[in-house]
Formats: C-alpha cells, sequence, structure tokens
C-alpha cells in the first residue's frame, strides 16, 4: 500500500536532526546548508541518479509540514515502500526498538483476548524493568525494592503502536546518538544505560531459551543458575511466562530487535536481534523462576523464634546459632553466625527458654536456611512477665 | 464550466507551458495550503523533485488591470499575509495572468502556432509590510516582470544560488 503522509500536525512533529539521523544511516551525503533553514541531501545511485532531499533545519519555517512531506515523497521512491513505514522509522530512528509477538493460532486475525491483553502489556513492562535491574546489578531474583536507575529509566521508555502479524508489541526505548571522534572512530567506550539495557534483555532472553533447553535435556537447575550473571532473574522468567500463559498452553512468543540508528551496534557484537520461545519451554522457565525466588537471599528478613542449637568451638569467638523460625508461614530452623556478644545473649536465651530477633539476609542452601549480615539481635523478655 | 473556473484551467495551461519550456515541471503542493496553486521544479532521480524550487499562487483576470507600465492587482489580505513572510525553505511568488475579456480571444491557434493570449505576470511579496486593510491590499507588478521563460530560468537561477525569486 502506499499511503502519503498529509497530515499537518504529523509532518510538525516530525524532527530535523532525527531526520539526518535517519539520512546518513541510509547512505545519504550532505551536500551544503543553508545555516538554521535547511540543508541539502544527496543520494548517488547508479540506476536512478541523483535524489535530492531539501531538508528543513527549523521548526520555524513557515513551510515546515510541506517540506517534511516533500522528503517523505522522494523517500518512498527511493526505499520503494510506504510514506507510513517510512515515518514509523523516523520517529524511532534514534530509539532501540522492540517488538514482542505472540503467536499462537487463535490470534491470527492480530486480536487477543483482553483478559490476556492487559496482561501482555502489564508483562511486558516487568519484562523492561527485570532487565533494567539486571544492567545495574545480576541477581537471581529482586524481591521488591528494585535500583533507582532501573526505575528512573523505565519511566524513559515507551509504547508504541501495536502491530499486525498475530499481535505485536512495540516497546520503544531511546538511547543518546553515538558521536564520532576526529578520527572516525566512536567517541565514547562506555555504553549509555539504555542500550546497556537493551542489550541485557536481548541477550539474557537467548540465556533463558537455552538454559530452558538445557533443563529440558537434563531435569536440572544449573543451566539457568549460570545464566543468573548474564542476566537471568526470577522477574525476567516470571515476565515471559506472565505474557504467554493460557490454560492450553498453545501460545508463544519471539522478541525481535532493532537497535538505534543513530547508535549503531558493533558489527561482531554477539548479541542477538531475535529469540523466538515456543509454548514447549515455558513450564520450564516458570520452575526456574519458582527455585530463584526460593533460592535467593531475602534482605531484611525478620528472625524470631527460639534458640534450639548452639555450637561453638572457642568461648572466645563466634558461633553458629539455629534459631526455630517462620519462613513463607512454615517452621524451618536457620541458622546464623553471631559474634561473642550475641552468642552468649542466644546461650543466655536458650537456657531461660526466651524469644530472639533479629534481621538479615535470608539465603536457602538446600533443604537448610542460613542468615547473613545479622543486624538488631536482641532477646525478646516479654516471656519473663 | 463557468467563466472562473475557465479562467483558472487557462492559467494552470499557461504556466504548464511556460515551466516545460524553460525546462521545468510543475506539481501541485502534497498537503494543502490555501496560498499554493503550483510549484515549479527540476527533476532528479527517478522523476523526483529537487531544487531549485518556487511556489505560486496563481491568479487570472480579464480586467483591464496594465495601466502606465504596472499592473494593480486586488489579493485577498489572506493570500497577501500568506505570501510576504519570509521565512519560508521555498520562496513564494503571486503570478497574476491577464487574459481578454471575450473567451473566444483566449487563444489562436492557425496550422504553425499556438498563441495563448494575453501574458502572465508575477511579483514575490518576500519581506512586505504587514497591513491594516481587512479585504485586499492592491499589488503593483511591473510591466517589464512578465512570467516568460526567459524569466523563469533566470528566476530558477537566482534561486538555486541561495537568491530570492
Amino acid at each position: 500500500m502506499r499511503a502519503s503522509v498529509r497530515d499537518i500536525s504529523i509532518l510538525k512533529a516530525l524532527k530535523p536532526l532525527e531526520l539526518v539521523a535517519y539520512l546518513r544511516s541510509t547512505k545519504w551525503e550532505k551536500e551544503c546548508e543553508k545555516s538554521g533553514v535547511s540543508s541539502t541531501w544527496i543520494l548517488n545511485t547508479e540506476k536512478e541518479g541523483e535524489y535530492e532531499i531539501a531538508l528543513p533545519m527549523s521548526h520555524s519555517l513557515r513551510d515546515f509540514p510541506q517540506r517534511m512531506a516533500d522528503a517523505l515523497a522522494v523517500l518512498e521512491v527511493v526505499e520503494q515502500r510506504s510514506q507510513l513505514d517510512i515515518l514509523h522509522d523516523l520517529t524511532i530512528s534514534s530509539a532501540d526498538v522492540i517488538r514482542v509477538g505472540l503467536t499462537d493460532s487463535d490470534l491470527a486475525d492480530g486480536s487477543v483476548p483482553i483478559e490476556d491483553g492487559a496482561q501482555f502489556f502489564l508483562k511486558a513492562k516487568d519484562m523492561m524493568l527485570a532487565a533494567a535491574c539486571a544492567a545495574t546489578e545480576t541477581k537471581a531474583y529482586y524481591p521488591s525494592r528494585k535500583p533507582s536507575q532501573a526505575t528512573d529509566y523505565l519511566r524513559k521508555v515507551r509504547l508504541g503502536q501495536t502491530e499486525h502479524g498475530s499481535f505485536v508489541l512495540t516497546i520503544i526505548s531511546r538511547v543518546d546518538p553515538a558521536l564520532q571522534g576526529s578520527n572516525g572512530q566512536i567517541f565514547e567506550t562506555d555504553e549509555p544505560f539504555e542500550r546497556k539495557v537493551t542489550h541485557t534483555l536481548a541477550s539474557s532472553l537467548a540465556l533463558v531459551l537455552s538454559a530452558a533447553d538445557k533443563a529440558a535435556s537434563t531435569a536440572e537447575i544449573e543451566s539457568f543458575e549460570d545464566a543468573v550473571k548474564g542476566g537471568v532473574s526470577a522477574n525476567l522468567c516470571d515476565a515471559i511466562v506472565g505474557m504467554v500463559d493460557t490454560s492450553d498452553c498453545t501460545r508463544g512468543m519471539s522478541v525481535n530487535f532493532s537497535w538505534s540508528r543513530t547508535r549503531p551496534i558493533d558489527k561482531d557484537s554477539t548479541v542477538p536481534n531475535h529469540i523466538t520461545f515456543s509454548p514447549d519451554v515455558i513450564p520450564f522457565i516458570k520452575e526456574a523462576s519458582r527455585y530463584f525466588k526460593n533460592h535467593s537471599p531475602r534482605e531484611g528478613f525478620e528472625l524470631q523464634g527460639p534458640v534450639v542449637k548452639l555450637q561453638r568451638d572457642n568461648s572466645e569467638l563466634s558461633g553458629k546459632v539455629t534459631v526455630f523460625g517462620i519462613v513463607d508461614e512454615q517452621p524451618r530452623k536457620i541458622t546464623f553466625v553471631a559474634d561473642k556478644e550475641d552468642y552468649d545473649q542466644a546461650a543466655k536465651a536458650h537456657t531461660n527458654g526466651e524469644i530472639v530477633r533479629c534481621l538479615g539476609e535470608l539465603e536457602r542452601e538446600g533443604r537448610t536456611y542460613r542468615l547473613e549480615n545479622i543486624r538488631n539481635f536482641s532477646v525478646d523478655d516479654d516471656d519473663s512477665e | 464550466m463557468d467563466e472562473n473556473q475557465q479562467k483558472e484551467q487557462f492559467s494552470n495551461a499557461y504556466i504548464r507551458a511556460i515551466a516545460a519550456t524553460a525546462g521545468y515541471s510543475v506539481y501541485k503542493p502534497e498537503v494543502d495550503d490555501d496560498s499554493v496553486d503550483w510549484g515549479v521544479t527540476a527533476r532528479g532521480g527517478n522523476g523526483t523533485y529537487k531544487s531549485p524550487k518556487v511556489e505560486m499562487q496563481l491568479k487570472c483576470t480579464s480586467k483591464d488591470i496594465l495601466k502606465n507600465g504596472v499592473l494593480s492587482f486586488p489579493l485577498k489580505i489572506k493570500n497577501y499575509d500568506d505570501l510576504r513572510p519570509d521565512n519560508y525553505q521555498v520562496p513564494r511568488i503571486l503570478v497574476v495572468v491577464l487574459v481578454p475579456g471575450n473567451v473566444s480571444d483566449w487563444l489562436l491557434q492557425t496550422p504553425t502556432s499556438l498563441a495563448l493570449h494575453r501574458c502572465g505576470y508575477w511579483v514575490s511579496l518576500n519581506g512586505k509590510d504587514q497591513v491594516s486593510n481587512t479585504s485586499t491590499v492592491t499589488i503593483t507588478i511591473p510591466e517589464s516582470q512578465m512570467f516568460s521563460v526567459m524569466e523563469l530560468s533566470k528566476m530558477m537561477d537566482r534561486i538555486r544560488q541561495g537568491g530570492q525569486p
């Protein structure tokens, strides 16, 4: 379909520098410039001759919309595709775009049940947040409080129009353009955070997929554990599962990445552009999430209960204290290392049958629990009343 | 077709004839604009438009407005205000085509020639002052500013060099 863009408000909204970036990235060369008014771009083709675009550089030009329409008309001929498609690419030329598509015969007409659709949007947000958390610091699970850099990032991520082809969600993550030094080399060495997030997302999704494949053949969780340092977390797994989860398990998902034209990715980059999850890998991802949550340290865990075991080799040093506490509403034995002072108090509490309390990070090791980074140790003397 | 539509069509043919002979194409603006009837442009690859370009408001009248070497044309204030700003990327002009009072006199054809009567004139209103008139502004065009093949070619050359029409 060939459709021309004549809507003045749409044409007015185009940003000259984004067009410049687009032209640069599609081999156009600047011929001349009338400062603050226009810049003239040339594309030489062997077959069709020379194309020209005189790009308006200021929104204050009264014929700005007309001139943008002219530019689109030329691009339409050069690229042999609809102005609407070109317009779409122009508005996102300085963003990484992530297209998440659901695949299911049920969605062939491009619509989705409303409940599933709502869930899809919500989980897509969770997926972006999980990637942003992993770009800050990799962890198997981000319980409630997320790094502020990640939540700040999420505020800048935008949703584009959904696209046809089953049901496709577009997520737009703007990224600053890369600048070249005078030697033609990219100026910076460190990627901006926005790009780190999208890269982390792409590589961690690929890791989830390969870990699920491995887990399917070995029936072991190890592949998922190894993937944590690559950005895989319970949150990411939950987001994936949440997007495709239906009662009949027939839905799959594909994720496509297109990288900002103004910050092209390294030619040698191994970051994948396309990841597809078939319905059969989903149960493994679900299970990995459950495992991560169970085995991840829980920050700020409040332990309370009677002391049931004390173990110390030397009375001048720290020792191990085991408390009978409650984890997930189940009675569990939790062990922690107490310094001399805390240990002595715990021993006294044990003798007197008193309850002890403390805060720390709860970690699970096989069937036992450990509390790390002990603080606020106290003995509850309520029972002595 | 009423006579006003005839004038419009006739002046369109006049512009097309001049532009074609000068080696330029004419186009209708892609985006609606009350004060642009035609654009004149060079052609680039695959028939796309390229600079130089000029856009025009085209008027046609059978009134006797040419006196003492000057045309006096009453232009609607809206058109005047659309043509006078100096911040257009593509410059704009006003073209007024004069035709005889009698339609049968507009065109003369013999086996050797086709003559369109009478003539078109152009003027740039770029940078003109705002006026307090509420309906029309009388625009004066010197008779020397004929919208001819040679004048159009020179105008396009000036625009190509970054100048005004």
